[in-house]
């Protein structure tokens, strides 16, 4: 095991691991906002990937057009899922444990849709981010380009999260929102407004997760479902289900962990070195890990 | 109005459970009718004699209109010349009151017992003779001395001969049910449209899998028990097969799989109903050894390694094969299906430092593979097994798969002309090139039919006799059950060039 | 006049399941319908669980596992017979169903459904990964099935054995729901804080729940392998264990009926939707989700819960007794 080896791994863990904290983000929005966790969380991945393969690789119409559509599209998703779900729910007397089974079945749902309508094979990412064989060679690591791009993008991200909850008017409400429902609408906030736009955000930064993915991952369905999702609900943990930057964070080690057991234990029981970490830290540090808040949940 | 969709809902549930109970295909009949008493059964459904049937030189007499209705057959009745007549399909049978002799489309036939009228007025006549000359099935039961006839419906183009697929099409792992489905429903609409089996069309039922063999357990137990179906083709996954290829032998229907385990085979299985439409990865794997062994003169091979069972099994083979030339396996790397990250695999097998690298993977890990191989300049020759060889890979991989060799069940640019035939009419319908299993299921169906016409019949035991010994040239060549219940050892080793794959060797 | 509507409509229903295997000689439907039954079977504990005791459960099939194969490899490695494979399938599976009722203590809602989707990850894994033991993904074959006098059971007395199997279950969870420790269940359901005010350990009622539900699921998962012959790992993911809890949902949390209401409708929808439409085969799972995910929002308290209060309606009674609801959330749980 040389160095290089170490380094290798690490920038893969690193980078996948991000996007994992990307879509951790997008349960602990949605459970900022309303208290309830969403299984169908990841599917909003799944989605965009396939909306901007279609946009771009079937009906060309271009990079920029293809991306802003495709979370446009999720964005709109975030809305009906509130509006559809959620609303009818609360309506006919259901409750958390209704809502959790609900998504899970929508999760379920969109795989079927996405199987009948593209099929069950995967497909390659059109090369937007760079041909998939492309590398930056720097010593003797070898770095593909799309590693880059995903972090780029995760960068430039967070950090308009970090400026939109913390410098902005809505970002301001938001965060108070969280904090207490009943003061805020007291204070005069539009408590329905930010409930929407908790969805819409939830639901389009998963989106651009997927997107972001799908070179690594391809156009498939692996992104909708399964361990990836249960990532994603790992980071989320790991950060408390409250701090941004701490699912991030908790993104990026359970994808260095998940690199390291492969390389030192066995690929073989991989996932499962994944699963003991995450219960070991729910009952162990529940609060979460990554949590840099100042209050509690 | 909720309450009411909800009572509805249940309500159809249980009818439509109910609604499952055809004790027959509609077109078939089984009569059942006991000595001395006068309830009999047609389908299940009681019906009152007007004379209890009776033995007479041990031969079973029952009035000879009623087992003419029963059976469906026009029934003539000349008091002149005292004969009783049935015509059913193009079956025509006389009998003579009194006499033992009865003529069968016009040849002379000698009864053990005459037709007769008894002292109450009511002519009956032998059921076994009739029965068994329009070809149904008797049986006797001593005990209950009843004797039950079953009429099994000819077919016709109205009554087409019923098969069942079974195939992947949701589910994890390789998700192959389209091109199974499109394979063999081909075959079907070429051979309907020329006119059928023997004037009979082919009816073909597709039901999912999910490539899970709890799921295959349901759907063929359908197939057998509420379709009725003549012959089932699949499950295409290996596990599924191993667990319902009994309930094939037990209902005594041949079941045609593109499953391509070693497990399955006939010393292995002892199921005579069991066949395989593709060569199995037994003789796939060896090929691939060979190759590897003989023409790349490789010593030190590694292997990259799926979890699932067709990719352990592959590697049971490869083993056996890599000792039988005295060869060392350097290193076996393990991957999950789904696994998306190989980093740390292909790391360990270049510090191996093996001199080729063994591909034993389904399509999507295949693709992660070579990606990685590229990226960490892995440099040496990679051969792969059969899920290697197909689109589902190559599109994943793109440049990637360039260079890379593998054994193929079939090959898309074979020259052939029967293949090119095959994958134009494939293009032109379904507008996608065939890709493996495709092409099995579409001999297989063909095969079939060429079953039936040498049996004469539908009935599945005598399928699956003529199964046995028929030989059909299709798109895999030349293929005819050997001692293995397989049909076909066909392989390829090809090399791709980044738009097709340039075959090597074609085996045999 | 309407007592005795009451009286004609069970007697019917109840008389059609006894007769259903002579009405329906077909193999398939029976064959359905015990899996059918087996799966009311961890339904209704899932309902008992998650229902009754408050305790969410996304790896319910772990245990389902942990039963079959147990049987299965003590049947077929330890040649023992099929009783003994039976009660060390559900005594394992209890073990197992009170160790992971141990995050409960501490855990609530979300992050103990995560803890239960681990476990049954792992014993997913486990079951692909120790090939020597489990057979891997080749799977465990040639499991004896059950025989009386020499004859393997047929579908028709699985049917039965399984239908007195259930009536069992849907009479224990009676019994239970209207004693003490039912009582002691609906508290800490309820208000954890509270029932432990009241010296309600909610420790106990949380390890009962778990090990009993675990215990029902060890049963079918080692019926099922007797039944089926073979195992292999595929029935045992993540998404089987979302549709038993689906299952549990559909039919309604809060009723006894629950477990069979659901069991019943979620096996044999997918089956009633294989239609022989050519390019179906693809649609299926799709309507199969689209169905259940409508009742869920439509009629979040499940098919019982309709079902029994519209037959209530039928028959001119007043609505029974107020049933508990589940508090609605409290901040920052």
């Amino acid at each position: 095991m040389v160095l290089s080896d170490l380094l290798q791994n690490i920038i893969g863990g690193v980078t996948v691991g991000a996007t994992y904290g990307l879509i951790g983000l997008g349960v602990v929005f949605l459970w900022q906002s309303i208290q309830r966790i969403n299984f169908a969380n990841i599917s909003s991945a799944m989605l965009a990937a396939y909306l901007f393969y279609t946009f771009y690789a079937q009906l060309h119409l271009g990079f920029l057009v293809s991306f802003v559509v495709s979370i446009a599209i999720i964005a709109a998703y975030g809305l009906a899922l509130r509006y559809l779900v959620l609303e009818p729910i609360n309506r006919h007397g259901g409750d958390k444990l209704e809502f959790v089974v609900a998504t899970l079945m929508l999760c379920i749902f969109w795989l079927s849709v996405v199987k009948v309508i593209y099929g069950g094979i995967a497909k390659p990412f059109p090369p937007v981010f760079g041909e998939a064989t492309s590398f930056v060679q720097i010593g003797s690591i070898s770095i593909p380009s799309v590693y880059f791009w995903i972090f780029f993008v995760v960068l430039v991200l967070v950090f308009a999260l970090h400026m939109l909850l913390q410098r902005t008017m809505i970002g301001k409400m938001f965060r108070a929102t969280a904090q207490n429902k009943e003061m805020a609408s007291l204070v005069g906030i539009n408590v329905d407004m930010t409930t929407s736009l908790a969805f819409m955000l939830a639901t389009s930064i998963v989106g651009i997760a997927g997107i972001l993915l799908a070179p690594i991952y391809f156009v498939s369905l692996d992104l909708g479902g399964g361990p990836i999702g249960i990532k994603g609900f790992a980071a989320a943990v790991m950060g408390g289900l409250v701090d941004p930057l701490g699912t991030i964070a908790g993104g990026i080690t359970i994808g260095l962990v998940e690199n390291f057991s492969t390389l030192f234990i066995s690929s073989a029981y991989k996932d499962v070195i994944s699963f003991v970490v995450l219960v070991v830290v729910l009952i162990w540090k529940p609060r979460g890990i990554f949590n840099w808040t100042t209050k509690g949940d | 109005m909720k309450k009411a969709v909800v009572m509805l809902l249940v309500v159809a549930l249980f009818a439509a459970v109910l609604g499952f109970t055809p004790v027959r295909a509609a077109e078939g009949v089984v009569v059942q009718i006991t000595i001395g008493s006068t309830k009999a059964t047609i389908n299940s459904k009681a019906v009152v004699l007007d004379q209890p049937p009776l033995i007479e030189s041990g031969r079973t007499l029952v009035p000879f209109r009623f087992i003419g209705e029963a059976i469906g057959a026009q029934i003539g009745w000349n008091p002149g010349n005292r004969t009783v007549s049935y015509v059913l399909g193009n079956v025509n049978i006389v009998l003579t009151i009194g006499s033992i002799t009865a003529m069968v489309n016009g040849v002379k036939t000698t009864l053990d017992v005459a037709p007769k009228i008894l002292p109450t007025g009511r002519t009956v006549v032998p059921i076994r003779f009739i029965s068994e000359s329009i070809g149904a099935k008797v049986d006797w039961n001593a005990t209950t001395r009843m004797v039950t006839v079953t009429v099994i419906a000819k077919p016709s183009w109205s009554t087409p001969i019923k098969i069942v697929l079974s195939a992947p099409f949701t589910g994890s792992g390789s998700i192959l049910g389209e091109y199974c489905k499109d394979g063999a429903q081909l075959a079907v609409d070429e051979i309907n449209a020329a006119g059928g089996v023997n004037g009979a069309k082919f009816d073909l039922i597709t039901y999912d899998d999910q490539a899970n063999a709890s799921t295959a357990a349901t759907v063929v137990r359908r197939a057998l028990d509420s379709d009725k179906a003549v012959a089932i083709f699949g499950p295409n996954m290996s596990a599924a097969v191993l667990g319902v290829h009994t309930l094939a032998q037990q209902a005594k229907v041949p079941m045609l799989v593109g499953a391509t385990s070693p497990s399955l085979r006939y010393d292995k299985t002892q199921n005579d109903y069991l066949f395989r439409l593709r060569a199995d990865d037994g003789v796939k794997v060896a090929q691939q050894v060979k190759y590897i062994v003989e023409i790349l003169k490789a010593k030190k091979p590694g292997i990259i390694l799926g979890s699932d069972d067709y990719c352990t099994s592959a590697l049971a083979v490869a083993k056996q094969a890599f000792d039988k030339y005295g060869i060392k396996i350097v290193d076996i790397e393990n991957m999950k299906e789904g696994d998306k990250d190989v980093t740390a695999q292909v790391t360990k097998l270049k510090n191996a430092g093996i001199d080729v690298l063994v591909g034993l993977t389904h399509e999507p890990e295949a693709a992660v593979v070579m990606l990685k191989v590229r990226q960490l300049k892995l440099t040496v020759p990679i051969v792969g097994f059969s899920a290697w060889g197909v689109p589902a890979f190559t599109d994943l991989a793109g440049v990637a798969a360039i260079g890379v060799i593998s054994v193929q069940g079939f090959n898309p640019a074979d020259t052939d002309p029967t293949v090119k035939k095959f994958v134009d009419a494939y293009k032109a319908k379904w507008g996608k090139e065939p890709s493996d299993p495709a092409q099995c299921y579409y001999d297989g169906v063909y095969l079939l039919k060429k079953a039936i016409e040498t049996a004469g019949s539908t009935d599945p035991v005598k399928i699956d006799e003529a199964l046995k010994t028929v030989e059909y040239t299709g798109v895999q060549g030349l293929m005819k059950c050997d001692a293995l219940h397989n049909f076909t050892n066909i392989c390829y080793i090809s090399k791709f060039n980044g738009k097709t794959w340039e075959v090597i060797s074609k085996i045999p | 006049m309407r007592r005795n509507l009451k009286r004609i409509v069970y007697g019917a229903f109840f008389g059609l399941i006894l007769v259903l295997p002579l009405l329906s000689r077909n193999e398939y439907v029976l064959f359905v319908m015990n899996k059918a039954l087996l799966n009311i079977i961890v339904a209704s504990g899932l309902v008992f669980l998650t229902g009754f005791a408050g305790q969410i459960s996304l790896g319910q099939v772990g245990f389902v596992a942990i039963g079959a194969y147990t049987s299965g490899l003590v049947t077929t490695r330890l040649g023992m017979p099929i009783p003994i494979g039976i009660v060390a399938g559900i005594a394992l599976s209890v073990i197992v169903g009170l160790v992971v009722a141990i995050p409960s203590f501490k855990l609530k809602a979300f992050f103990l459904s995560l803890v239960t989707i681990a476990f049954g990850q792992i014993i997913y894994l486990l079951l692909v990964n120790l090939t020597a033991v489990t057979g891997g993904s080749q799977g465990l074959f040639n499991i004896p099935p059950m025989k009386l006098s020499g004859t393997p059971f047929t579908n028709t007395l699985y049917y039965y054995l399984f239908l007195v199997l259930v009536a069992l279950v849907i009479l224990l969870m009676y019994r239970l729901k209207y004693s003490y420790i039912g009582r002691q269940m609906f508290a800490v359901n309820d208000d954890d804080v509270a029932a432990e005010a009241c010296a309600i350990n909610s420790r106990k009622t949380k390890v009962f729940a778990f090990g009993l539900s675990a215990g029902l699921a060890g049963l079918s998962g080692a019926l099922t392998a007797h039944m089926v012959g073979f195992l292999t790992p595929d029935p045992f993911t993540f998404f089987d264990s979302a549709n038993f809890v689906a299952m549990a949902v559909v039919g309604g949390l809060r009723q006894l009926s629950g477990g069979v209401v659901g069991g019943f409708a979620l096996t044999w929808l997918p089956e009633l939707l294989r239609l022989k439409i050519s390019g179906f085969e693809n649609y299926y799972l799709l309507v199969n989700s689209v169905i259940v995910l409508l009742v869920l929002v439509f009629l979040p308290s499940g098919l019982g819960a309709s079902l029994s209060k519209g037959l209530s309606r039928l028959w001119g009674e007043k609505q029974g007794a107020v049933t508990l609801h589940n508090s609605k959330s409290k901040e920052g749980e």
